[in-house]
């Protein structure tokens, strides 16, 4: 399809099963974004790289809290 | 989930809609996983008045109605302008 493959998916009209959970995906995997989208995707990507660094940080955190509690206690002699 | 909104049912609604990129209940969308993994995307409410508005609902594209965060906002409008629901916004008040 030709005349499809011309066209940004973030600006594709009409497509009902384009949502709030495959939005991404699937501009991410267009190969015709136009400047808009790009700039748009780069922009949140910058900003999500942040974000997951945070929860990485906060799910090392929860980790070592839980070896912690799970470190059996040496009983002194 | 802007103002008012229902928070119950984000995770599992299709579409998630907001008004206010700065409002607590989007920014904690911002800030969870699935947005950071790509499964997930807010749209700004115009897109539902501007489908109201154009009765033939095939010509508005939800891709045009994308919030992101802030800090996301201050670079795409740096870069290529405005966005579309700003306008929509300004033609309301």
């Amino acid at each position: 399809n030709k005349y499809k493959n011309f066209r940004c998916s973030g600006c594709v009209t009409g497509v009902r099963a384009l949502n709030s959970r495959n939005f991404s995906q699937i501009l991410r995997s267009c190969q015709y974004k136009c400047e808009r989208h790009m700039v748009l995707l780069e922009a949140e990507d910058r900003y999500k790289k942040g974000i997951r660094k945070l929860l990485e940080k906060k799910r090392n955190k929860l980790d070592s809290y839980r070896r912690i509690t799970l470190t059996p206690v040496k009983k002194s002699f | 989930v802007s103002e008012g909104g229902i928070i119950t049912d984000w995770t599992t609604a299709d579409y998630i809609f907001s008004k206010d990129a700065s409002h607590p209940d989007t920014h904690r969308l911002y800030e969870s996983l699935d947005y950071s993994k790509d499964r997930l995307t807010v749209f700004h409410v115009s897109y539902l008045s501007a489908c109201e508005k154009n009765r033939n609902k095939v010509a508005v594209s939800v891709g045009h109605f994308v919030l992101p965060p802030s800090s996301v906002q201050k670079e795409v409008k740096a870069a290529v302008g405005s966005f579309i629901w700003e306008k929509e916004d300004n033609q309301s008040t």
